[in-house]
C-alpha cells in the first residue's frame, strides 16, 4: 500500500480502519491493484516516477459518511481528493493534485433526488452521470432537457464544479452558470448549503439562485474549500423543434466581421443555439462534425487545395482565397441552430439571414429541421448533445482507424480564452503557431478555430497527445507550460486545466501581485487550516505545504 | 451479491523473466498446457466486436458459435448504444460480464464505464499488428489464464479462438501478470493494436 505523505504505515492503518468503520469495510482499498483504477487514463507522466497517484480510495454512500471520512482525515491530518465519477479525462482524470491523497469516491452518491418538470429543475448528487439523468428523465418521459459535453459520461455536478461547458442553447450551456443551489461538506465536517438552501425548510433552493449576503458558490468550483454532496440545476423544457443552419463566406476578411454579427446574434437571443464556426477551405471541420470525420474520415481534398494550404499564412493567401470563390468552397462557414417553436425558429433563421446577407457572396442553408421529441435511436444521425442526448462518440477522436492508425495514449487539453473578435482568432494563431513551431509541439500547426462554449468570449481546446515515449511526453508538458505563459503574455488565460499545469496557468492569473492567489490562500487558512482538501488543485496549497511544491 | 473473486487489473508484472517488449515466450511451446480451473468460470453476457477490422471479424464469428452467452454485438469504435441500450442495466443490476475485441480506444470507454459499476477488466489481450506478420500478443491475466491464453493465441486463427478462451475466464481474485506471446518486432507501437478482454465483477464488492 502507498502511503500519503508524512503519514506512518501504523498511521494509515488506523485511517484505515476508521476509514471502514464509517462506510463499510469493502469500500475503502487499500491494495495497489484497486488504487490503480483511479490512476488517469490519460496521464501525461505515462510510464514516469512522477505520475500523480492515490494512497487508498475511499466510496461514501450518504452526506454523513463524507462528513465523517472528513473528521477522521482533520484526526489524523491526512490529505482528501474528492471525486464524483472521475471522468476529467484530458484534465487529470480521477488521479489528485498531491500525490498520495486519499481518494474520495463519491460515484455511491447517485440519487436523482429531484427532478421538476413544471419548473423545469434537479437537484443530484454528485455520482449522478449525464447518462444517470438523460435516462432517469427519458424513463419518466418528462418533458426537459439536460444540457451534456461530449462526452457524456461525467458527473453533473463534477463537469459543473470543473466549469464544463455543453452544447444546447445559451442559457444552459455554461454549466456552473446553470447551477442553482449548492450542498457541501466544509473540510472541518460541517454541513453548509447556499443561496435559499441556507433557510431551513427551504422552498426556493433550486429556484433563486443568490439567496441574500454574499454569494459564494463559485468559491466551491476548481477550488479546494469542501466537498459538494448536492447540487440543483435548471434543465432545458423539451423544445418543440429544432433547426439548424449553416452561413457561408467566401471572403477571409470576412471573418471580423462575421463575429460580430454572431455576437449581435446571439448576445441579442435571435440565435441561442451552439455557434459553430468551420473553415472548409482551410479543411477545418466545426466541432459538431469532428466525431463524422474521425467515423468516415476528412472530406477528399484536390492537390491543387492541398498545395495552396500549405503555402497559405495564417490560413490566408490571396492564390488560397481565389480557388476558394472558383471552386465554391466557403473560406468560413457558421452552423447556427435554434430550439422551440417551429414557428419562432423559422423566424430567427430568416433574421439571422438577413443580418448575414450585407456580406457579398453570402449563401445559406438549411441543415436539419427536426421536430421534436426524436426517437433516441435516431440521436445519432446528428451530435447528439446538441440535442441534450449524452453521447461518447468523441472517444472516436484519436482512436485507431483506417484514417487514424496510430492513435495516442491520451490527450492534454490545452484550452485558452480569448475574445470574441475575428481579429483574437488570427492573432492567436499567430502567437501559438510560431511558439509551437519552436517548441515542436504538434498544435496549432493549421490554422485554428475556437469554440463558442460561451457567450461574450472564445475559447480554443486543442489536445496535445500523450505518447508512449516519456521523453516526447515531457517535452510536451515543457511546452505545454510555456503556451500557457506565451498566453498569458497577450492577455489570454485558460479556463480549465489539469493538475500538472494549475500552477502555471494561474500563474497567469497574477494581478497586483498574484492578490487573486493570496486571497485564496487566505481562504484556504482559514476554511481549512489543516490542510486536508485536495492540497494543491488549482495551485491552493496549504500552509504547510506552500512553496514546497513545484 | 456475495463477494466475487476476479482478477485484478493489470500488473506489468513480468513471468519467466520476461520483460514486456524484450524476451518473449514462443507461441506454441511444446508441453505447454493451461493450468488445471480451480474457480468456476465467469458467466460471460455478451461478445463485443468491431466489425471493421478482420481479426475482429473472426472473433465475432467465432463468438456466434458459443451458445451459453446472450449473444454477440458488432460496433464500429462508439460504444453509446451498447452502452445505453443494454450493458447499462444489466450492469447496473450487478451483472454482465463481457468478453470483447476492439480498438483500445473502445476498451478505454467500456472499461471506465465499468468502473462505475465496481466492474474491472480481467483479462487484457493486445494484438501487436493484428493484421499483419508476426503478431504478437501482449497478455495480462491471471497465472491460469495467461496460459490458456497461450495456447490460443499460438496458431494463425488465433482471433477465431480467443472467444472460447475467453469464456473460460475463472472467477478469480489474484494479480495478473503480463507476459508477451509471440515475436514483438521492435517497430511495432503498442497503440497500434486492437485489444481483447473481459470485463467482470469486481471482488471485494458485496
Amino acid at each position: 500500500m502507498r502511503l500519503p505523505p508524512g503519514v506512518s504505515s501504523t498511521e494509515i492503518a488506523k485511517v484505515v480502519a476508521e476509514f471502514e468503520r464509517a462506510v463499510g469495510k469493502q469500500w475503502v482499498f487499500t491494495r495497489d491493484e484497486d488504487v490503480d483504477l483511479y490512476r488517469d487514463a490519460f496521464s501525461p507522466f505515462l510510464h514516469e516516477a512522477e505520475e500523480l497517484v492515490a494512497s487508498v480510495a475511499v466510496a461514501p454512500a450518504t452526506t454523513l459518511e463524507v462528513q465523517e471520512i472528513v473528521r477522521i482525515a482533520n484526526r489524523h491530518k491526512v490529505p482528501l481528493y474528492p471525486i464524483s465519477t472521475g471522468k476529467n479525462l484530458g484534465y487529470g482524470g480521477s488521479a489528485p493534485a498531491y500525490s498520495g491523497s486519499v481518494v474520495v469516491d463519491l460515484k455511491r452518491m447517485n440519487r436523482v433526488i429531484e427532478v421538476n418538470e413544471a419548473n423545469a429543475f434537479a437537484l443530484v448528487e454528485p455520482g449522478v452521470s449525464y447518462f444517470d439523468l438523460y435516462h432517469h428523465i427519458q424513463e419518466r418521459k418528462l418533458k426537459v432537457w439536460i444540457d451534456c459535453p461530449d462526452p457524456g459520461w461525467g458527473s453533473v455536478i463534477g463537469n459543473a464544479l470543473d466549469r464544463g461547458g455543453g452544447y444546447t442553447t445559451a442559457n444552459y450551456r455554461n454549466h456552473f452558470d446553470s447551477h442553482c443551489g449548492m450542498e457541501i461538506v466544509l473540510p472541518n465536517g460541517e454541513l453548509l448549503r447556499t443561496g435559499m438552501g441556507a433557510i431551513p425548510n427551504a422552498k426556493t433552493w433550486q429556484q433563486y439562485k443568490s439567496g441574500c449576503g454574499p454569494w459564494i458558490d463559485g468559491i466551491f468550483s476548481q477550488s479546494n474549500f469542501g466537498i459538494v454532496t448536492k447540487m440543483g440545476f435548471w434543465l432545458m423544457p423539451e423544445p418543440e423543434a429544432y433547426l439548424r443552419g449553416t452561413v457561408s463566406l467566401s471572403h477571409y476578411a470576412d471573418l471580423g466581421p462575421m463575429v460580430e454579427t454572431l455576437n449581435y446574434l446571439e448576445n441579442a437571443r435571435i440565435t441561442a443555439g451552439f455557434p459553430d464556426i468551420a473553415s472548409p477551405l482551410n479543411g477545418y471541420p466545426p466541432i459538431g462534425q469532428l466525431q463524422l470525420w474521425n467515423e468516415t474520415g476528412p472530406p477528399s481534398m484536390a492537390e491543387e487545395h492541398r498545395k495552396l494550404l500549405a503555402s497559405a499564412k495564417l490560413g490566408y493567401s490571396p492564390e488560397l482565397e481565389a480557388y476558394g470563390i472558383k471552386s465554391s468552397i466557403p473560406y468560413w462557414q457558421l452552423f447556427l441552430s435554434f430550439h422551440g417553436p417551429a414557428e419562432v425558429i423559422e423566424a430567427q433563421w430568416q433574421a439571422a439571414q438577413r443580418h448575414f446577407a450585407k456580406f457579398e457572396g453570402a449563401k445559406f442553408r438549411v441543415i436539419d429541421r427536426v421536430k421534436l421529441p426524436i426517437d433516441a435511436a435516431k440521436a445519432d444521425q446528428y451530435h447528439e448533445p446538441e440535442l441534450g442526448v449524452p453521447s461518447l462518440r468523441a472517444f472516436s477522436i484519436g482512436a485507431r482507424t483506417p484514417w487514424n492508425p496510430t492513435p495516442s495514449k491520451g490527450h492534454m487539453w490545452f484550452s485558452p480564452i480569448v475574445p470574441r473578435t475575428g481579429e483574437a482568432i488570427i492573432e492567436a494563431n499567430r502567437v501559438f503557431s510560431e511558439a509551437a513551431r519552436q517548441l515542436d509541439m504538434p498544435l496549432f500547426r493549421s490554422f485554428s478555430l475556437p469554440a463558442c462554449f460561451w457567450e461574450r468570449c472564445f475559447v480554443f481546446i486543442l489536445a496535445t497527445p500523450v505518447t508512449e515515449d516519456p521523453a516526447t511526453n515531457k517535452r510536451y508538458r515543457e511546452g505545454f507550460k510555456k503556451l500557457i505563459a506565451i498566453g498569458g503574455q497577450h492577455g489570454w488565460g485558460e479556463y480549465r486545466t489539469a493538475p500538472v499545469f494549475q500552477k502555471s496557468v494561474m500563474d497567469v492569473y497574477s494581478f497586483n501581485d498574484h492578490a487573486l492567489q493570496r486571497f485564496q490562500e487566505t481562504l484556504k487558512d482559514a476554511i481549512d487550516p489543516n490542510g486536508i482538501m485536495s492540497p494543491g488543485r488549482y495551485a491552493i496549497w496549504p500552509k504547510h505545504l506552500r512553496g514546497t511544491q513545484s | 451479491m456475495n463477494r466475487r473473486k476476479f482478477c485484478l487489473s493489470s500488473l506489468a508484472t513480468a513471468i519467466s523473466g520476461a520483460a514486456v517488449g524484450a524476451g518473449c515466450l514462443p507461441a506454441g511451446e511444446p508441453g505447454a498446457l493451461p493450468a488445471a480451473a480451480s474457480y468456476p468460470s465467469v458467466q460471460l453476457y455478451k461478445f463485443v466486436y468491431d466489425h471493421r477490422y478482420p481479426a475482429a471479424r473472426a472473433f465475432g464469428i467465432a463468438a456466434k458459435r458459443i451458445r451459453s452467452t446472450a449473444g454477440t454485438v458488432a460496433i464500429a469504435g462508439d460504444v453509446t448504444a451498447l452502452w445505453s441500450r443494454d450493458l447499462r442495466a444489466v450492469w447496473c443490476a450487478g451483472d454482465g460480464a463481457i468478453a470483447g475485441m476492439t480498438t483500445a480506444r473502445s476498451l478505454l470507454c467500456l472499461e471506465q464505464l465499468a468502473h462505475d459499476q465496481w466492474m474491472r477488466v480481467a483479462i487484457r489481450v493486445e494484438h501487436l499488428s493484428p493484421e499483419g506478420h508476426g503478431v504478437a500478443h501482449r497478455v495480462s491475466a491471471a497465472q491460469p489464464m495467461l496460459a490458456r491464453m497461450r495456447l490460443a493465441l499460438a496458431g494463425a486463427d488465433w482471433a477465431a479462438k480467443l472467444p472460447a478462451a475467453l469464456a473460460t475466464c475463472e472467477d478469480l481474485y489474484a494479480a495478473c501478470l503480463t507476459a508477451v506471446i509471440g515475436s514483438m518486432r521492435p517497430s511495432v507501437r503498442a497503440e497500434e493494436t486492437l485489444v481483447s478482454f473481459v470485463i467482470a465483477a469486481r471482488g471485494g464488492i458485496a
